[in-house]
This record gives C-alpha cells, sequence and structure tokens, in this order.
C-alpha cells in the first residue's frame, strides 16, 4: 500500500494480523480517521440530497472559490481546475502559504533538482534547511537521505553522509547533526550571506559554513532541503538563496528538493503550471494571481476539497467560511464540516481511492488503494454537470 | 551488589530474599517492587521504547547494523524491514521490539552497541544499565 | 525575584512548527533560558496575546525550544494568533496565569 499521509509517499506500507507496518505516525492517522456522513445544513442528510444541494450552490454562485486540492488524486486535482475554469472561480491550494515558491523555482529551472532515490544513491552532504523531518516528514531521513545503505554510499550515516541543519531553533534533526554533522542556529540570510561570503575567501557570521562547503567538495552530489522556515525566512526573496545555490554549483553539484508538504501538492501545482504558466493561486475570472486568503474574502461560496481550512488557517477563516455557502468534499470529520453547509464524505487517497500521486520530487506513484469509495473525482464530475 | 544486579536482568526474583518479606520491611519491599516495574516492562538486553515519545521515524530500524548485515535491500537501504522476525520494526506509527534474540547486546557475544538509541533524536530508547 | 515574574508580562519570540506529539494538546515549549528567566516552571499555564486575541496554554520547558523563546505546534491553539504575514514567527506577550 502507498501512505498518503505527506509526500514521503512511502509505498511499503502493509497490513498485517491487524497492524500497520512501517507507517509513521503520521501515516497511520489516516487508518484512524473519524469518517463524515452526509449532511445538509449541519442536519444528516442522504449522500443524494448533499449533492443536490451542493450543486445548487455551485451552479447559483457568482464568485466561488475552491480550495484544498493536496490530499486527492491529480485525476480529482484535474477535475477540481476544470470546474474552476468552467465557473470562472478562484483555485489556491495550501501551497501558497506552504512550499508552493519552492516548486515554482524548479519547475522554472531556477534551481537544479533531483529524485530521492538519486539522493538515497549518491548525497553525501544532506543539508535540511528551515525544515524537521522528524516532525514533518519522520521517515525522509530514514528512507531517503541520511540513514540508507545504497549505490554509492554503502557505509551509511557513519561515513558517507554529513548531515547539515540549518535552523532559528534546536530541532530534534538538529539535535541528531550536532553529532554526525554540523548544526547553524541562525537567520537565513544571514547564514546565506555567510555562505557566499566564503565562497569568495571571506568569512560571514559563520565562518564554520567553509567546513560545510569543503565536505560538499569532497563529494560529486549533495542536497540541500528546503522547509517553511526558509520559505518564511527570506520573506519572498529568494535571489541570494538561488545565487548561493549557483556559486555553490560552480565548486560542486549541489541540488535543491523541497523538504515535503501534503501528500499530492506538486501534483496540483505541477497540473497548474502547465495550465497556467503559475503553480497555485489563480483566478480564471480575471487571469490574474488570487490566494485563498484573498478570494475567500469576496466569495460567496466555498468548495474545499480534502482540506481543513477552519482549523489549520487564521480563525478569520473559519468565521468567514461559516457565514458562506460552504460545501466540505473530504473523508473525515473536522472542524470544516461543522461549519459547512454540505458535507460530501470521500474516500481516503491510497486506502479506498486510487489514482497518482507527485512525490515532494516530482517523481509519480500511483496508488494501491485496498477498498473502493466513493471518489473525489465522481463527486466534482457531479458537481460539473450544472456548470 | 550482585544479587540486585541479576533484580535488573531478571536472573532472580525479589521474592528470593526472604528477610525482605518481614513486616519490617515493608516499606523498602514496596519501593523495591515500584522500582522493578520498570523492568517487567523492559526486555532481556534492557531495550526501553518510550512511546509516547516515539513517532515512528524508523531511523533505529535502519541505523541497525544488524538489520543492515541481514537485510541489505530492506531495512539497509531505508525499506520497511523485510525479515520475518527483526529486531525491531514500526508497527501502528511507534517501533516494537520484536525478536530481541538477533540483537548484539544479547547472548554470550554481547557487545555494548548502542547505535539505535543514539539516532533517535528524541530520546525515545534507552537501555537499563543508564 | 520569582515572586514577581507573576505580574510581568514580556514580549517573547514565538515559532510555530510541526509539532505531532504535542499538537491539539494547548502546550508550549518555553526555552530553558526563557523559563528560567521569567521562573516559568513545569505544568504551569501561560497565556499568550497577539493583536488582541489571546491563548492560554501549557508550559513545557524543552532543549527543542533553545535558540527562541516559544514553540507551539501548528494547531488549533497557533491558528488563534497567526495571520498569513506571520504564519510561522511572531512576536507575541507572555503572561502567567495567576
Amino acid at each position: 500500500m502507498i501512505c498518503t499521509g505527506c509526500s514521503c509517499l512511502c509505498d511499503d506500507i502493509a497490513i498485517r494480523d491487524g497492524k500497520i507496518l512501517n507507517a509513521c505516525r503520521k501515516g497511520v492517522k489516516l487508518f484512524n480517521v473519524k469518517r463524515a456522513i452526509p449532511m445538509v445544513n449541519s442536519k444528516p442528510s442522504s449522500f443524494e440530497e448533499a449533492i443536490d444541494r451542493a450543486k445548487r450552490i455551485v451552479s447559483t454562485a457568482n464568485k466561488l472559490v475552491v480550495f484544498g486540492l493536496d490530499t486527492i488524486p491529480c485525476e480529482a486535482q484535474q477535475k477540481a481546475i476544470e470546474l474552476a475554469e468552467a465557473k470562472n472561480a478562484a483555485i489556491d491550494d495550501c501551497s501558497s502559504f506552504c512550499l508552493g515558491d519552492f516548486v515554482e523555482l524548479i519547475l522554472k529551472g531556477e534551481l537544479p533538482t533531483a529524485t530521492l532515490e538519486e539522493v538515497r544513491d549518491n548525497a553525501y552532504v544532506i543539508v535540511y534547511w528551515g525544515s524537521n523531518p522528524y516532525q514533518s516528514l519522520p521517515r525522509h531521513m530514514s528512507r531517503f537521505t541520511y540513514y540508507p545503505r545504497s549505490g554509492k554510499r554503502q557505509r551509511g550515516y557513519e561515513e558517507d553522509r554529513y548531515l547539515v541543519v540549518v535552523d532559528v531553533r534546536l530541532s530534534e534533526t538538529a539535535k541528531l547533526a550536532k553529532k554526525g554533522g554540523k548544526f547553524i542556529m541562525g537567520n537565513d540570510a544571514d547564514v546565506i550571506d555567510s555562505f557566499l561570503k566564503a565562497l569568495n575567501g571571506r568569512a560571514g557570521k559563520y565562518p564554520e559554513v567553509a567546513a560545510i562547503i569543503k565536505e560538499m567538495q569532497k563529494a560529486d552530489f549533495n542536497v540541500i532541503f528546503g522547509g517553511l522556515g526558509l520559505k518564511y525566512g527570506l520573506r519572498g526573496d529568494y535571489s541570494r538563496f538561488i545565487e548561493m545555490v549557483e556559486k555553490l554549483n560552480e565548486f560542486t553539484r549541489v541540488v535543491f528538493i523541497p523538504a515535503g508538504f501534503h501528500a499530492n501538492m506538486r501534483g496540483f501545482n505541477e497540473l497548474m503550471y502547465r495550465k497556467t504558466g503559475v503553480v497555485n493561486a489563480y483566478d480564471f475570472s480575471s487571469n490574474e494571481r488570487l490566494t485563498f486568503s484573498e478570494a475567500v474574502k469576496k466569495a460567496d461560496a466555498a468548495l474545499i476539497i480534502g482540506s481543513n481550512p477552519a482549523k489549520s488557517l487564521p480563525s478569520w477563516i473559519a468565521k468567514k467560511l461559516a457565514q458562506i455557502d460552504t460545501i466540505i468534499v473530504d473523508p473525515s470529520q473536522s472542524l470544516t464540516s461543522k461549519i459547512a453547509k454540505v458535507v460530501i464524505p470521500t474516500a481516503i487517497s491510497g486506502i479506498d481511492q486510487g489514482g497518482t500521486m507527485v512525490r515532494s520530487d516530482g517523481v509519480s506513484v500511483e496508488l494501491k488503494p485496498i477498498r473502493e469509495g466513493v471518489t473525489d473525482a465522481e463527486v466534482l464530475s457531479l458537481l460539473m454537470e450544472v456548470v | 551488589m550482585s544479587f540486585a544486579f541479576k533484580l535488573l536482568t531478571k536472573e532472580r526474583k525479589l521474592e528470593e530474599c526472604k528477610p525482605l518479606y518481614e513486616p519490617k520491611y515493608a516499606a523498602q519491599r514496596k519501593k523495591l517492587e515500584e522500582m522493578l516495574k520498570v523492568v517487567e516492562k523492559a526486555t532481556e538486553t534492557g531495550l526501553i521504547v518510550d512511546e509516547e515519545k516515539c513517532v515512528g521515524c524508523a531511523n533505529c530500524v535502519v541505523s541497525c547494523p544488524v538489520h543492515a548485515e541481514k537485510d541489505p535491500y530492506g531495512a539497509g537501504m531505508g525499506r520497511g524491514v523485510g525479515l520475518p522476525d527483526p529486531i525491531l520494526r514500526i508497527e501502528d506509527g511507534v517501533v516494537r521490539v520484536v525478536n530481541l534474540s538477533l540483537c548484539r547486546r544479547y547472548g554470550e557475544n554481547r557487545t555494548l552497541c548502542v547505535v539505535c538509541r543514539e539516532n533517535c533524536p528524541n530520546d525515545a530508547i534507552s537501555f537499563l544499565e543508564d | 525575584m520569582l515572586d514577581f515574574s507573576r505580574f510581568i508580562r514580556v514580549e517573547a519570540k514565538v515559532i510555530v512548527a510541526r509539532d505531532i506529539l504535542n499538537e491539539n494538546k494547548g502546550v508550549a515549549l518555553v526555552s530553558k533560558e526563557f523559563a528560567g528567566k521569567f521562573g516559568i516552571k513545569e505544568g504551569q499555564t501561560v497565556k499568550l496575546t497577539r493583536n488582541g486575541r489571546t491563548v492560554k496554554l501549557v508550559a513545557k520547558p524543552s532543549e527543542f525550544a533553545e535558540g527562541v523563546d516559544v514553540v507551539i505546534p501548528n494547531d488549533f491553539f497557533a491558528s488563534q494568533l497567526v495571520d498569513f504575514d506571520s504564519f510561522k514567527q511572531f512576536t507575541a506577550s507572555v503572561e502567567l496565569e495567576r
């Protein structure tokens, strides 16, 4: 089975004797989801009634916003984009406040990249920059980076890997880096500046980066994983970071991969990029960029698919979604399903819903569900009938 | 001291110390029983997993030298361990001990291997000797 | 000195970070330095206030807050305090609940 708990998309999950094997704590949550039931105006209803009401909302909406989309397969994401286009609606996913920027830089070719298998087989210096995989992507280090003995890195973490963590605080991963590599606790701009200075033979605020560069030069393949800490630390200006990666590549090969996010966030980014030239936050009525937070302010209806914005976004979003006609299409009972006008339960990707998903490094994965439920693509096709 | 040590390795039981069960030592006996509760949970080589601290990262499973030797294309490469009875395995999101007889800390030629404990970022694994 | 800490309201550097072990439990990790300076002990309730919104969290001194003052998980409680432009890092005033 393939786990859709995060963008690692681990493909070695098995169920034996009633136990879930190999899935981390995040992945196991998918198996214990409290399933949603069809609801209209907070009262249980039949599936058909919920669909009917949702169709009515979609067909009469003047300013519809479509949001979520990161936990559903590409086939369903494609349908959602078609629906948004047909309705001249705004569409956005979590990547506009997550790592959409990094995926866009990679798709545009501004940062060199590689696959996670290439990292596993070749990478020596592994940098987690503004990312703490222990909490966000638990198996990332053991499956792909620091611990596997594979390819040219047969001696594993003992001799063939060098772990670097750059963060503003001591994270669990930073604690490991202190033992088997380097931990730089500092502000992102200062660390980037130190790297650039060191590459020119000068010392910046963190002279220890010179040792990291030296280690990088020992090998022919190194990787930087960029996380949310880096994104928010740089406040939208990646020019110096790109310059740093370019300069490093004059001395040795350094690739960049976004650390990780929701299971199929990159799938949505790639579909949107192919269609519109941007990875997210798009308004089909004006053909301009428009984030969910901006779009929801003017929206009269919201179609939330595979997400729980009432819980994970600033609280004013929950208040607004409760005021307008919100439809939620999602497998679980959540804060958003409590405030939505219509609740349409669908399958959990990877368990009772199949399809394609794209891993954090751009590799496509075909899900292997064990059951069949109502798919998000089916529900979206039904809603498309009124558009 | 030897009896105390053997209590920890479960070679001897508290009941074997007859004087301890006299009424005047009731308080001390109670305290000892409390302390030994931890040992009940531990395994022969004294490996204790604090499940509340474990997120199932599998660093321990993959870094284990025995797994790397016996399952080089499975756990050794970062995949789910392919041995039918590995030392450690991630079950239901946390690491569980399955078969300690393979562990290097056990048996006649035991070594002081600490690889799993050293690579747990949250100190979820500990050994009794600490 | 420690007694006065109950009346002090201080500005603290707070970051929001994924914490799957502590999320949705109303926990705030506090750096040992910050806890020591203001006499915050494990289990005490602290009030974090930002832009007129307040959450009450249980303080837990932790090595994983070293480098900042407070680390809160990205859960429902964090959603009460953040805005899109301060999604992961902000300053909040911290007060001990009396």
